[in-house]
């Protein structure tokens, strides 16, 4: 069940096994079914030294016990509806925007409902994590359309026990679907 | 005569998405980067059908716009649907309540999309 706001918030590496795991795989998740949806196949890739990428896109969320952001770094932005993104900044700002939003409704069924923040973009050579920072909360995937990134940033109450309340699919709408009122 | 459907997300590649499939089908587009700009085109231009809208957008989110807009009686039968990433239901309650005719969890399928549309303004 959901814990109280005590004030006390861990950093990702602090958190309990169970926490960070859950997270993580809800993350891997959301990664993998919104890049099928636009006909990429990811695979976890191990890290060692994480590819550079040229675009990233940040978005924020929070919570009274749960906040934090994600970091999604391309080496190229999908193709969707046949016809490349006329602003890939914009795109993979868009992408990292649907991510946290697939996230979010994964979370839902966990009782938690984040605020989401507009998402940024930016767009360089070689962008490339610092491992020694980032190795823990840094998901890489390989795909036949190049690296994809994933670099989470999580804070949690300490009270915070994230166990699923409702199945997410009964929780939140999915992505994909048509609601008429 | 085709049917003018203003589009409102501050993606520029989510419009450009959204009016390709629009454009497809047979319908013009129109544009605005987010609810202050989708207030200002709605009430700037009689001729837009219908509205397709985005949640979470800087200045005034797609909620407010909706309300802004169902607000102004004269716009009571202009159909709204919101374009977003959230499927949070208390969202979806206000969208309804607000006025809008309809919720697309993103990435959308244009087939479904554009039935939406087409339903809405026929």
């Amino acid at each position: 069940m959901r814990g109280r706001v005590s004030g006390a918030f861990e950093r990702e590496r602090e958190m309990s096994i169970e926490n960070q795991n859950l997270l993580r795989q809800l993350c891997v998740e959301s990664c993998q079914e919104l890049f099928e949806a636009y006909d990429v196949d990811l695979v976890i890739e191990d890290i060692e030294q994480p590819e550079t990428c040229g675009l990233v896109g940040f978005i924020g969320f929070t919570n009274p016990e749960l906040r934090g952001a994600f970091a999604l770094a391309i080496e190229r932005p999908p193709v969707a509806m046949g016809v490349e993104a006329a602003n890939a900044s914009d795109w993979v700002g868009e992408l990292s925007n649907q991510l946290l939003g697939r996230f979010k409704n994964k979370l839902i069924g966990y009782g938690v409902i984040l605020e989401m923040s507009t998402p940024l973009a930016m767009s360089g050579r070689e962008i490339s994590w610092i491992t020694e920072f980032s190795h823990d909360n840094t998901i890489q995937f390989g795909s036949s359309n190049g690296a994809v990134i994933v670099y989470t940033d999580f804070e949690i109450s300490s009270e915070l026990e994230l166990e699923l309340v409702r199945e997410p699919e009964s929780a939140a709408m999915a992505e994909g679907e048509l609601l008429f009122f | 005569m085709s049917h003018k459907i203003l589009i409102v997300d501050d993606s520029a590649t989510v419009r450009q998405q959204v009016g390709l499939a629009l454009q497809q089908a047979g319908f013009d587009t129109v544009e605005a980067v987010d609810g202050v700009q989708g207030l200002d085109a709605i009430q700037a231009d009689v001729t837009i059908a219908a509205v397709i809208c985005d949640v979470n957008m800087p200045r005034m989110n797609g909620l407010d716009m909706v309300r802004a807009v169902k607000a102004q009686g004269r716009y009571a039968d202009l159909p709204i649907v919101m374009l977003t990433t959230e499927g949070q239901p208390s969202l979806i309650r206000e969208a309804r309540e607000a006025g809008a005719k309809g919720w697309i969890i993103k990435p959308f399928k244009a087939v479904q999309l554009v039935a939406a549309i087409q339903k809405l303004t026929s």
